[in-house]
């Protein structure tokens, strides 16, 4: 079994596993981060969406082997203390219900933010578009993510 | 049925461990038939709800609610309803999900999550319980500094003598409370005195579902835990023939190939072989590296055209008469206007986020669960049967649950965990890929209603005649189970007045397994019954609210018998306060903006004792429909929390307009077609309209909310759909 050195939430793990694990597996498993969640296996949903290098990215298709030299965010690596503009505007709108997708709609918003600091409507609803949420919550989740844009600009 | 609380209904319950006050509040009543509605067999114990309340010499307040968290935010809730008695912020009590086992199960009674009923169940239980933790807490302190209980006050955590200007936190009188006699009634707030109940407030776990910290059942993580997936029977009803794990076993990572059959155990799980390794992905190559014969017996012909098929020859027949007012086959005297509509519904799948998973381990003879279940009542049994061992020998721990939906009332994968592990003295967590998710779910129904209406010359109904025909409810196995076909809420409890009405329902064989899917079957019938007073509407050339309020009130009160919900009465005046609401808030009866089209449904729920009413305001743009914007008004009674309440009108609205535009489960061959999300259309943040929830704060015991919109929003969408393009939409979803 290879050994691997992953860089995640600016700490390095070694890990022990089949090169071609998926990177959600290894994060959930082995480094035992739960916060990353597994809903599709098949980058349909965006449950297990994180950062890599900066990108939302989908971690249930990226086998291990291709991380290595990459700099790995999960969600909680996303702040310190959960006060990501981000967490707390989820937090004051009261998004989540269920709350198993919110994870990874945090990852892909904060990413989208990362990038365009203003992004309007059809952005957001473009780079938000592999998100799933069977509860329910879009207008939250929209809403919150202009609350924090429209703060900053 | 008796809604009325016993004498006794309080007993104190020995402090369970350490020092402080510990109430164990008993309940020998239900709160209502609602609490029945999904519920096995009724024993002594099974059926009432209660909780545990404690407060440590620390002076933390923790309840245990015996609910599910699925998204319903009944963990909120239920610390507002402690917190408001206590006198307490909810935010400074702790919700925990009460374990559930043979003591806990007598103790605090029905412990099961379904049917929109955690509110209705948990409404009295939990602010007697925090009143009567109140009362005890001050007749300590009274005790204590010698003055009458009646000068002693409770505010945030303390009880205060303000004559003498004393203090003291509950913690530091909660050992003297546990010795206080019980009382035996205890003095709820009054409304007008209320102070957390009816306020917005965010959930309790919202902090740690941001952070990532909330622990779902996927995320259980045990020392020494193994993981498995299971290969199953891609055709329905399959069985195992033989197998070949000789590759299997010489794989890295592998512990275990363990026969799963299906025939021990009543049926209650699906045949198959699984696969126990170190890791979920070496079970997963090895399950690929497995070969199975299966033996493919009648599924093999299960196929979506011939379930249709079926459906509309059972349609051409009569069926079952479940109500009948009137003469609804006398030959009306001419002239009359015939109005005659089929409606077509598919099977839907529950998509919940979080794929089935359980985690157990069985050990010198006791047996723990570990997972996201919505009935561990139901499960336990099976469980402890499928060990051989008793009930009291299992305990079932209750995670918060990544969408439930109706789903997780089927306990199927935690009795695959349970055999499993049953050999092998360590944990092992089962886990469902999202195409073993797909492919065995407990799907909604398909469903056919063949509808009939006839108007006299002046536009007035004379008749009404809806014959539903479903593939009704069934777990495993083929044929309608006679226990649940009973599919006809929402038909049954047909609101407006029709002098001639008559309902009949036929259920259906199939293979497929069936469950119970958000709103159950109010989710077709109601589809059929709302479009279909829209259609007479239409042909009466009436304005459909209209026709409506006439229709509702015109109607003097009735009373059904449902064989779940027991005998409700309509309540004419709130179903049309709430459609009034929703045409007003709407601009129905003023100029439309160019290019918005409208259209509205409504519903009384009887189950629920609630209503709702619902406008959709759409467009069609370039051929294709948009959705602008959902507007609801609804009336569930008291409201504990209309933050909470709005969220679930609008999770299931958004949930029934998913379905309405784009869900279908089909089957070919007896296999489900539709094995990836990327198949199974779902709605998407760009899809989602604006949506608008206005509430009637009524003084009624709190209703349902879970399940109230879903059955609404379909109807109204193509009632809209109607206005915008003169076609009606007879068959869902819209875009196939």
């Amino acid at each position: 079994m290879p050994e691997f050195q992953l860089n995640v939430n600016n700490k390095v793990y070694p890990v022990k596993v089949d090169e071609d694990t998926p990177l959600l597996w290894v994060i959930r498993d082995n480094l035992k981060l739960k916060g990353t969640k597994y809903g599709c296996g098949t980058s349909d949903c965006g449950a297990c969406t994180i950062h890599l290098n900066g990108s939302a990215v989908r971690s249930c298709v990226i086998p291990v082997k291709s991380v290595v030299n990459g700099k790995i965010t999960t969600i909680e690596g996303l702040s310190s203390t959960g006060d990501h503009p981000l967490q707390v505007a989820w937090v004051k709108e009261d998004v989540p219900q269920c709350g198993y997708c919110q994870a990874g709609q945090l990852m892909t918003a904060a990413a989208l933010l990362a990038r365009k600091r203003n992004p309007t409507s059809a952005e957001i609803d473009v780079a938000m578009s592999g998100n799933l949420c069977r509860c329910g919550t879009y207008q939250h989740i929209k809403k919150a993510i202009q609350s924090v844009s429209q703060s900053k600009s | 049925m008796n809604n009325q609380l016993t004498r006794r209904e309080f007993s104190r319950i020995i402090a369970l461990s350490g020092s402080g006050l510990t109430l164990g509040i008993l309940f020998g009543i239900p709160s209502g038939a609602s609490a029945n509605r999904l519920a096995a067999p009724q024993g002594e114990n099974n059926f009432s709800p209660s909780v545990f309340l404690s407060i440590s010499t620390a002076s933390v307040v923790t309840i245990h609610v015996p609910k599910s968290e699925m998204g319903q935010g009944i963990h909120t809730a239920a610390a507002m309803l402690i917190g408001e008695e206590l006198g307490l912020d909810e935010s400074r009590v702790v919700v925990e999900t009460a374990p559930f086992n043979s003591t806990t199960s007598a103790k605090l009674g029905n412990q099961n999550t379904g049917g929109s009923t955690s509110i209705k169940d948990l409404w009295n239980p939990l602010r007697k319980a925090g009143a009567t933790a109140r009362e005890m807490l001050v007749g300590a302190a009274a005790k204590t500094w010698g003055v009458d209980r009646t000068e002693c006050t409770v505010r945030q955590g303390t009880v205060r003598h303000a004559l003498s200007g004393r203090s003291l936190s509950f913690g530091d009188l909660s050992a003297e409370a546990a010795k206080q006699e019980v009382p035996g009634d205890v003095q709820l707030k009054p409304s007008g005195n209320l102070s957390i109940i009816g306020t917005s407030k965010s959930r309790v776990e919202v902090r740690g579902i941001v952070t990532g910290s909330v622990q779902y059942g996927i995320d259980v993580d045990l020392p020494e835990m193994l993981y498995s997936v299971i290969a199953r029977s891609p055709v329905y009803g399959g069985i195992v023939k033989s197998f070949d794990d000789m590759a299997v076993k010489s794989m890295p990572g592998i512990k275990a190939v363990v026969p799963v059959s299906s025939s021990a155990m009543g049926a209650k799980v699906r045949n198959g072989v699984a696969i126990v390794a170190d890791s979920l992905w070496a079970a997963l190559k090895g399950r690929e590296a497995l070969k199975v014969d299966w033996e493919n017996g009648a599924g093999l012909e299960e196929d979506s055209g011939t379930i249709s098929t079926r459906m509309r020859e059972a349609a051409s027949k009569d069926g079952r008469v479940m109500s009948k007012i009137g003469e609804p086959d006398q030959a009306f005297p001419e002239p009359t206007q015939r109005v005659e509509s089929t409606y077509e519904l598919p099977f839907l799948y529950h998509a919940q986020l979080e794929p089935m998973n359980c985690t157990a381990r069985f050990k010198d003879g006791k047996c723990e669960i570990w997972g996201p279940l919505q009935f561990p009542e139901w499960a336990i049994g099976p469980i402890a049967q499928a060990l051989g061992i008793k009930p009291a020998d299992v305990t079932i721990h209750i995670t918060q649950i990544g969408g439930g939906f109706g789903r997780r009332i089927n306990f199927d994968y935690a009795l695959e965990a349970a055999i499993v592990c049953k050999d092998l003295g360590v944990p092992v967590k089962v886990i469902w890929t999202r195409e073993d998710d797909m492919r065995h779910g407990f799907f909604r129904p398909a469903n056919l209603h063949n509808m009939v209406g006839l108007l006299d010359a002046g536009g007035s109904p004379l008749l009404w005649s809806h014959h539903i025909v479903s593939t009704t409810i069934n777990v495993f196995g083929e044929g309608p189970n006679p226990s649940n076909e009973c599919l006809g809420g929402g038909a049954g409890d047909f609101p407006y007045s029709v002098p001639n009405i008559k309902t009949m329902y036929s259920g259906v064989r199939s293979m497929i397994t069936r469950g119970w899917w958000r709103s159950v079957e109010y989710s077709f019938n109601v589809f059929a019954m709302e479009c279909f007073i829209d259609e007479m509407a239409t042909a009466a050339k009436k304005d459909p609210v209209e026709f409506r309020l006439k229709l509702l009130e015109s109607r003097p009160v009735f009373e059904v018998r449902h064989p779940f919900w027991g005998a409700k009465k309509s309540q004419p005046d709130r179903h049309a306060a709430v459609l009034r609401l929703a045409a007003e808030k709407t601009g129905w009866f003023a100029k439309r903006k160019p290019g918005h089209h409208l259209g509205v449904a409504c519903l009384h729920h009887f189950g629920l004792d609630s209503f709702i009413a619902m406008v959709s305001d759409v467009s069609m743009v370039d051929g294709k429909v948009r959705v602008n914007k959902v507007t609801a008004a609804v009336d569930c009674g008291v409201v504990v929390n209309p933050l909470g309440l709005k969220a679930q009108i609008e999770g299931g609205m958004v949930m029934g307009l998913s379905a309405a535009l784009g869900e279908a489960i089909t089957i070919k061959k007896g296999e489900v077609e539709q094995t990836r999300l990327s198949q199974y259309k779902l709605l998407r943040i760009g899809q989602a309209p604006e949506i608008e929830v206005h509430i009637i704060q009524g003084s009624q015991s709190p209703g349902g909310s879970g399940e109230l919109s879903t059955p609404v929003t379909a109807p109204s969408l193509c009632n809209a759909l109607f206005s915008a393009s003169g076609t009606r939409v007879r068959k869902l979803p819209i875009t196939t």
